[in-house]
């Protein structure tokens, strides 16, 4: 017997119950044992399933919405389940081809009867709501790519010194780092503003947490 | 071990060893270059106007006595405003006898060449800037000048005493009470720069130059009671080394003010980003927080529902993992609610309350032996040790179903080690360190692995400043390795933290 239904949830409690009340309609269900995205797509292959419910947020900053183009491909239909409220990751989800989506904050039995509806092979989402959501996705991501265009005006050193600044480290540290003087880095600061078309490194760092720069170094 | 912090005039001795040139010789070299050019400015004015000493009537009476009172105040007053900005006292008082001096005093005795009145507006002109310049000595932020001032008073108070008596006796009383004003501030000035040298301050060192030479300048003037050309070229020299001195001293002082007032700005922007930060990333976690309550309340409303609505379809072992599961994300939503609290950390015993834990599991069926050493003591919650073993033994009792599982605790030189062995199958292939991460879970881990256990019980031993492990060996089982700061360590760590300031 193969999988109908696989779940992906970093929450426990989510992906059993909604396994028990799946497998309670008749469905065969399985929850994904790793939620790494190697052994995602390694469940997804010796499962086979017709359907994969996906929550966005995997924890350690693994997002949901990377894997769904890869899912689809594995031949399986995708449902987005999230408990965020960012809605172009939502966008992001469908325009990549997810069947719909479904929030972790609406009653338990609605989003069981999404999946069930989804595990049909129907839709969940409208299509108005649908091209909202990739609207909303397309312009942050287009706002995106332009933050990230104006990074790339940056020289590597640049870029360095705007991560630090980013995750909040001193300018006195970064010229320790660097084995440089204040002015230095002073001067490397005044360069960024200048790239960045900002006036102040508030507006630097602003810049920078849009562009998704220094989440790594953040965290 | 300067007082003047904040206004960045350190004098131009400071500013190079600032920017890592080897401070000595150059400082050396800069004074010397600078007496010199003073002393050439002194040669030029001599050449210029020693020669006419027929067409020269007074020092301060010829071409350059105009020039000196208009640049002299010009520059002053831009010190002044500079020390005002600064909020430094002594130089506000010090520029401010230099402005009496060149705006005041200066014209004043021009004027009175020309006539002869009383010319007891220019003595009151030189005993204000001597005064100025006395209590530029008095401001309040320094004991270590007391001596000085004290020394500068009696002399002042002996001088005043001096110009009464001259009074007194009549003899040329305007040129007699002009001369001890002068004395006046020449004693003052004398004893500023002494400060200044003392202080390591080159901006008041430099006024207290301007002054001394201008006073010397005026002395001079009031020497010469029968007017030679020589004496009036010398103040005339004296005067125009003065306003060299005063051009240099202005323009350095203002550029160092403007330099410290750009570092200043550069740090406040730099904790201004520095706050943005820490806000940006407190609301990150609040958010991060506001998901996992999300997601967790998602998870218990689905439980309800499954308990409401699926009662008669659910098998054992299909509640036994509902059971699990809703454990977990209490666990997780305790770490949420209190990351650090749960109880208050005190001082425990790990056997007794390790007995416990094994007691309990025992009861539910577990097969666990259990050995443990007297008097191991840690300090924390004796709450997070219970979630931790009972975690690991929930797992050893999944993984490694009817094996046998050895719960040791004993000290290991200032650490207390607990460790759970079972007998199982071991971890396989993978890797240990990635099992303790949030919803990792081993290979052979069935849909009822608790992924979340590992990394949350791995998260209550770092918060109580311990550690968790695992470690597998070939032959078969796993072991995970609690290791807890011992009492001693505790202690010590405490002791530290009292002991630094």
């Amino acid at each position: 017997m193969t999988t109908q239904v696989l779940v992906i949830d970093d929450h426990p409690l989510i992906a059993e119950t909604l396994g028990l009340a799946l497998r309670a309609v008749g469905l065969t269900v399985s929850r994904c044992p790793d939620i790494a995205p190697p052994g995602i797509m390694h469940a997804v292959a010796t499962t086979a399933p017709r359907l994969v419910v996906l929550d966005l947020d995997l924890g350690e900053g693994r997002r949901g919405e990377d894997l769904v183009s890869q899912l689809i491909r594995a031949g399986a239909d995708v449902l987005v389940l999230t408990g965020s409220q960012d809605r172009s990751a939502i966008g992001a989800a469908l325009a990549a081809g997810a069947l719909g989506w479904v929030s972790k904050a609406s009653p338990f039995p609605d989003l069981v009867a999404a999946a069930v509806r989804a595990a049909r092979g129907e839709a969940v989402t409208p299509a108005s709501e649908r091209e909202t959501l990739i609207a909303a996705w397309r312009q942050a991501d287009t706002e995106r790519r332009a933050l990230r265009e104006l990074l790339d005006r940056l020289s590597p050193r640049e870029r360095e010194v705007l991560e630090r600044l980013a995750s909040g480290h001193r300018a006195e540290a970064l010229a320790r780092e660097f084995v440089v003087s204040m002015a230095t880095v002073r001067s490397q600061i005044r360069a960024i503003l200048l790239k960045l078309e900002v006036g102040s490194q508030l507006e630097a760092v602003a810049v920078a947490h849009r562009a998704g720069l220094g989440e790594r170094v953040a965290s | 071990m300067t007082t003047d912090e904040g206004t960045g005039y350190r004098g131009p001795d400071r500013r190079r060893e600032r920017r890592g040139v080897v401070p000595l010789p150059t400082a050396l070299i800069g004074r010397t270059l600078g007496g010199l050019t003073l002393v050439v400015v002194a040669a030029v004015g001599w050449l210029l106007f020693g020669d006419g000493g027929e067409a020269v009537s007074s020092s301060t009476s010829s071409l350059t006595a105009p020039v000196i009172t208009a640049v002299g105040a010009l520059l002053t007053l831009l010190v002044f405003v500079r020390a005002l900005m600064s909020g430094d006292a002594r130089m506000l008082r010090a520029s401010l006898a230099l402005l009496v001096y060149t705006g005041g005093a200066l014209p004043i005795s021009l004027a009175a060449a020309e006539m002869s009145g009383p010319r007891a507006f220019e003595a009151a002109s030189f005993a204000i800037a001597g005064l100025l310049a006395v209590s530029a000595l008095r401001t309040p932020d320094v004991d270590t000048t007391r001596p000085i001032a004290l020394t500068v008073c009696l002399a002042f108070a002996g001088m005043i005493g001096l110009g009464a008596i001259t009074l007194a006796a009549g003899a040329s009383s305007e040129l007699a009470l002009r001369a001890v004003y002068l004395a006046v501030l020449v004693a003052g000035t004398a004893a500023l720069m002494r400060y200044a040298v003392q202080q390591r301050r080159g901006a008041l060192w430099n006024l207290g130059t301007c002054l001394l030479l201008f006073g010397a300048a005026q002395f001079l003037d009031i020497a010469a009671t029968p007017v030679t050309a020589a004496m009036c070229a010398a103040g005339v020299a004296l005067h125009l080394a003065g306003v060299a001195l005063l051009v240099h001293t202005a323009v350095s002082y203002v550029r160092c003010g403007l330099a410290a007032r750009r570092r200043g700005e550069a740090t406040i922007r730099d904790r201004c980003r520095i706050a943005e930060v820490a806000i940006r990333e407190e609301h990150a976690a609040a958010a991060e927080r506001d998901h996992e309550i999300r997601n967790i309340v998602a998870g218990l409303a689905g439980a309800t529902y499954s308990i409401a609505q699926l009662r008669d379809r659910l098998t054992a072992s299909d509640l036994q993992r509902l059971d699990r599961a809703v454990q977990t994300e209490i666990a997780v939503l305790q770490l949420l609610v209190s990351p650090q609290e749960g109880s208050h950390p005190h001082l425990y015993d790990v056997g007794t309350t390790l007995a416990d834990v094994v007691d309990v599991q025992r009861a539910a069926g577990q097969r666990i032996t259990f050995t443990a050493g007297s008097g191991l003591l840690t300090r924390g919650r004796p709450a997070a040790l219970i979630q931790i073993v009972t975690n690991l033994l929930r797992n050893a009792a999944t993984h490694a179903p009817g094996s046998s599982v050895h719960v040791a605790a004993a000290q290991e030189g200032e650490s207390v080690i607990v460790t759970v062995t079972d007998d199982g199958p071991g971890l396989g292939s993978a890797n240990a360190e990635a099992l303790l991460e949030r919803g990792v879970r081993g290979h052979d881990a069935g849909p009822d692995g608790l992924g979340l256990g590992l990394h949350v019980s791995s998260q209550l031993a770092a918060n109580d400043g311990g550690s968790l492990r695992l470690v597998t060996s070939d032959s078969a089982g796993c072991t995970a390795i609690l290791e807890l700061p011992g009492a001693a360590a505790v202690a010590a760590v405490s002791l530290s933290a009292v002991g630094s300031p």
